[in-house]
C-alpha cells in the first residue's frame, strides 16, 4: 500500500471516529494496524485530532458578521478573527469549572480509591414503561415507571398497563405471555390484551398463534386461548390477517363494535359475536401504580436571610440530613459578592400556577453547594425515582461556560462513571443527562428569563439496566398528571449498583442561572402535581 | 498546595495562569486519546481536580503541560478500565505510544493552533461557514449538511477534505516561517 493511500485511509477512519462516533471492530483493528506500521501516520492522527480540538474551540467563540454569537441554524458570514486570543478570557472560566469538582474529590470529603470497574454496558433495549397495575404478581420487581425491555413479558396474575415508547397503551391480563419485539410489534402467545392508541402514531403490529393485527387508530382486545382466540373492536378499525390458514392469506377489516372468534381454520370458520367490552380490563385506577406517592426530599429555598446559603446554615425543606454546604471557601472563580439566595423572588411556571412566595437560588460565578439526602439514591434496587426543579436561564448562547448542573454522587467521588448529572448548558444551548458514564444530550430550546420545569426520571433495576430520562416543559406547556411517552433526553442504558448520598448544585456561569422548587419523589405525580394542568 | 513559598492567593493565581495557558493543549491530548469530545471534556474536569490538588508536586520551571498530560493519561486509563472493552478504540500499548508522541510534539501543536487562524481565513466563505456549523457548540454533521445543502455522505467527505486542506495549509505556513 502506498503512503498516499495509507494517509487517505487514516483520514477516512478518523472521519468515522470524529464525525460519526462509530468505528466497527474491523475498522478499529485496521486503524491500529496502520498506526503501528507507520510512525508518520501516528503524527497524522495526532495532528488531525488536535486540529478538530482547535476548530471546536474557534467555532465556540465565532461571531456572525453582525457581531452576534453564533446561533443554531445561522452560520457566520466571515471568518472568526482573533478567536484564539479572545479564548483566553473564556478559558479562565473553564478552569474554574474544572477546579470546582475538587469539592467532591478531595479536601472537604476526604480521599477515595480509584473506582471499581462496572460491568460492560448492556445491549438491552427498553421499549415500554409500566404505567399502572392491579394485583400484578411482579409489581415489586417492576414498580410504576419501570422500564420494560424487549423480550418475553409474562404475568401470572393481575393486570398491568404498559405504555409503549411509540405511544400506545397495552393492558395485559394474567395469565398471559407476550413477546415484546419492539415498541411497535409484539406477539401474544396466550392471555388477554387490550390495545389502545390515542397518539395517532405509527401502526402497531400484534401477532397471535392464528392472526396478525394491525391497528388503524384503534382500541381493541384480543383473548388467546388454547384452541381459539377472540378479537373485539371497541373503536376505530383493525386489519386482521390469517397466519396459519391454507391457501392465499386472507385479510379482513374489523370495525368498531365487531367481534369474532377464530380457530386454526382461520377466517373461513370465524364466528361472529357481540363485542363485549366488559370481558376485558380497559383502564386501571389512578392509585394503582403499586408505589405510594412520596416526596423523598424537597427544597423551595424559602429563606428570609440572603446570607443563609453562603453561611452553610440553610436547612429548609424536607428529606435532608444536612444543611446546604458550599465548597472550599476561596475556590478560583467563586463570586463572593453573590449571596446566591434570591429572597421572595421565586420561580413559577408560566401562568398555570400562582407565583410562590418563597425565594429561589440563583448565582453568577463559580460555586458548588451540596446537601446530604436522608434516603440515598440506590441504583442497586428495583426502583423508579423522579427529580423535578424549575430552571431559569440567562445568557443563552453568549458564553461557552455558562451552565448549572444538578448532580447525585458521593463524598470523595465525582468521576463520570459514578455520578448522575443533569446539566443545563445555557452557553451551548444544550441539556445533557449522564448516568454513571452513559450520556446523552439534546438542544435546549429555551429563552432568557423564562422559567422551565425540568423533570428527570431515574429508573433502576437489579436485573435490567438503569436509565435516566429528562423531560423539559416550556413555560406555557401543559404538564400532564401522567408520565409522558416521549422525553427530551434519554440516556443509553447502563448497569450500576451505585448508591448516592449527596445532591450537588454546580454553578459555572457568567450570567445568572436560577433554580427553584427541587423535589425528589417516588412518582411522576408527586414531582409535577403543583404544575399539572390536571391537578385537583 | 503551593509549589513555592507564598500565600494561598498567590498559589491560586499561579495555578490559574499555568492552567489557563495549557488547558487547551490538555483537552487536545485527551481528545486524541479518547476520540470523543464529551469524554475528553469530562476527563479534563477530573484532570483539573487532580492537578489542582497535587499542585504542590509540580516543580516550577518544568513543563506544566507535560505534567498535566501525565495526569490526564492516567485519567484516560482509569476511564478505559471503567467502560466496555468494545468501546475503547486503541490497545493500551498503542495508546501509550500515542500519548508519548502527543506530548513530544506538544510545542508544535501549539504553533499549529496559532497558524490555524490564518489558514481559516484563506478558505472561501462557504467552507468556513460549513466548518463553523459542524464545530460550533450546538453544531453537528446534520446541521452542516442542511446549511450547505449537501447530503450527509457528501458532508462527511467534505469535512475530511477540509480537515486535510487545513492540516496541509498549517504545515506549509509553519515551514515558511
Amino acid at each position: 500500500m502506498s503512503k498516499a493511500s495509507s494517509n487517505a485511509e487514516i483520514d477516512e477512519l478518523l472521519g468515522r471516529l470524529l464525525d460519526r462516533a462509530e468505528l466497527s471492530s474491523h475498522e478499529k483493528e485496521r486503524l491500529e494496524t496502520l498506526l503501528v506500521r507507520a510512525p508518520e501516520l501516528l503524527d497524522q492522527f495526532i495532528l488531525t485530532t488536535s486540529l478538530v480540538n482547535d476548530l471546536q474551540h474557534i467555532a465556540s467563540l465565532a461571531v456572525s458578521a453582525e457581531g452576534d454569537p453564533m446561533l443554531p441554524g445561522g452560520a457566520p458570514k466571515r471568518a472568526p478573527r482573533g478567536a484564539l486570543v479572545r479564548g483566553i478570557a473564556v478559558s479562565v472560566l473553564t478552569l474554574a469549572a474544572s477546579v470546582a469538582v475538587i469539592v467532591w474529590s478531595s479536601g472537604l470529603f476526604g480521599q477515595r480509591a480509584a473506582p471499581v470497574s462496572p460491568p460492560p454496558a448492556s445491549r438491552t433495549e427498553f421499549v415500554a414503561t409500566v404505567v399502572s397495575q392491579d394485583n400484578w404478581d411482579d409489581s415489586t420487581t417492576y414498580p410504576a415507571g419501570s422500564r420494560i425491555p424487549t423480550g418475553e413479558f409474562a404475568i401470572e396474575q393481575g393486570v398491568v398497563q404498559l405504555q409503549l415508547d411509540s405511544g400506545p397503551n397495552l393492558f395485559i391480563e394474567g395469565r398471559a405471555r407476550l413477546d415484546l419485539k419492539s415498541d411497535s410489534e409484539a406477539h401474544l402467545a396466550f392471555g388477554k390484551l387490550v390495545f389502545r392508541d390515542d397518539s395517532g402514531g405509527d401502526p402497531f403490529h400484534l401477532s397471535t398463534p392464528w392472526s396478525e393485527f394491525v391497528d388503524l387508530g384503534t382500541e381493541y382486545a384480543v383473548a388467546v386461548g388454547d384452541d381459539d382466540e377472540e378479537v373485539h373492536v371497541f373503536s376505530g378499525e383493525v386489519e386482521r390477517s390469517d397466519v396459519v390458514a391454507a391457501g392465499a392469506p386472507s385479510v379482513e377489516l374489523l370495525r368498531d363494535g365487531q367481534a369474532k372468534r377464530y380457530d386454526k381454520a382461520g377466517s373461513a370458520s370465524a364466528e361472529v359475536m357481540d363485542s363485549e367490552p366488559s370481558k376485558f380490563v380497559r383502564s386501571l385506577g389512578e392509585a394503582s401504580g403499586g408505589t405510594a406517592d412520596r416526596i423523598i426530599a424537597s427544597e423551595a429555598f424559602d429563606y428570609t436571610d440572603p446570607a443563609t446559603m453562603m453561611e452553610n446554615s440553610a436547612n429548609g425543606g424536607s428529606g435532608w440530613s444536612s444543611c446546604w454546604r458550599k465548597n472550599v471557601p476561596d475556590m478560583p472563580g467563586h463570586n463572593a459578592k453573590d449571596m446566591a439566595l434570591r429572597v421572595e423572588d421565586g420561580l413559577f411556571l408560566g401562568s398555570a400556577a400562582q407565583p410562590p412566595l418563597s425565594g429561589s437560588l440563583g448565582y453568577v460565578g463559580h460555586w458548588l453547594t451540596h446537601r446530604e439526602l436522608l434516603e440515598p439514591i440506590d441504583l442497586s434496587s428495583n426502583r423508579v425515582l423522579y427529580l423535578s426543579f424549575l430552571y431559569r436561564p440567562e445568557g443563552m448562547w453568549e458564553d461557552t461556560e455558562n451552565w448549572v448542573k444538578v448532580l447525585f454522587h458521593n463524598a470523595g467521588e465525582g468521576v463520570i462513571e459514578h455520578r448522575i448529572a443533569i446539566a443545563l448548558d445555557a452557553g451551548r444551548g444544550i441539556i445533557r443527562g449522564a448516568l454513571c458514564g452513559a450520556r446523552k444530550q439534546c438542544p435546549m430550546p429555551m429563552s432568557n428569563g423564562a422559567s422551565y420545569l425540568v423533570v428527570a426520571k431515574l429508573a433502576f433495576s437489579t436485573d435490567n439496566p438503569d436509565q435516566l430520562m429528562i423531560r423539559v416543559f416550556q413555560p406555557e406547556e401543559p404538564v400532564s398528571a401522567h408520565e409522558p411517552a416521549s422525553w427530551t433526553v434519554v440516556t443509553p442504558v447502563i448497569h450500576s449498583n451505585d448508591s448516592f448520598r449527596l445532591m450537588t448544585l454546580h454553578f459555572n456561569c457568567t450570567h445568572e442561572q436560577r433554580i427553584d422548587e427541587i423535589r425528589v419523589a417516588t412518582s411522576w405525580a408527586s414531582v409535577t402535581r403543583t404544575w399539572s394542568s390536571e391537578r385537583d | 498546595m503551593s509549589p513555592q513559598d507564598g500565600t494561598e492567593d498567590d498559589d491560586h493565581t499561579r495555578f490559574l495562569q499555568l492552567y489557563t495557558a495549557n488547558q487547551h493543549r490538555v483537552l487536545g491530548y485527551l481528545l486524541t486519546l479518547t476520540g470523543d469530545r464529551n469524554v475528553a471534556e469530562d476527563l479534563l474536569q477530573e484532570t483539573a481536580v487532580t492537578v489542582f490538588t497535587k499542585f504542590s508536586d509540580f516543580k516550577p520551571g518544568t513543563d506544566f503541560a507535560a505534567w498535566a498530560c501525565q495526569v490526564a493519561y492516567w485519567k484516560v486509563m482509569n476511564h478505559r478500565r471503567s467502560v466496555a472493552r468494545s468501546k475503547t478504540f486503541l490497545s493500551d500499548e498503542l495508546l501509550e505510544r500515542l500519548a508519548e508522541r502527543t506530548v513530544e510534539i506538544g510545542p508544535t501543536l501549539d504553533a499549529r493552533r496559532k497558524a490555524l487562524d490564518a489558514c481559516l481565513q484563506r478558505l472561501d466563505d462557504r467552507d468556513r461557514a460549513f466548518l463553523m456549523a459542524r464545530y460550533q457548540p450546538d453544531g453537528s454533521v446534520a446541521l452542516a449538511a442542511q446549511q450547505a445543502g449537501r447530503t450527509t455522505a457528501a458532508t462527511y467527505k467534505a469535512l475530511t477534505r477540509l480537515r486535510q486542506a487545513l492540516r496541509d495549509c498549517v504545515s506549509l505556513q509553519l515551514a515558511a516561517e
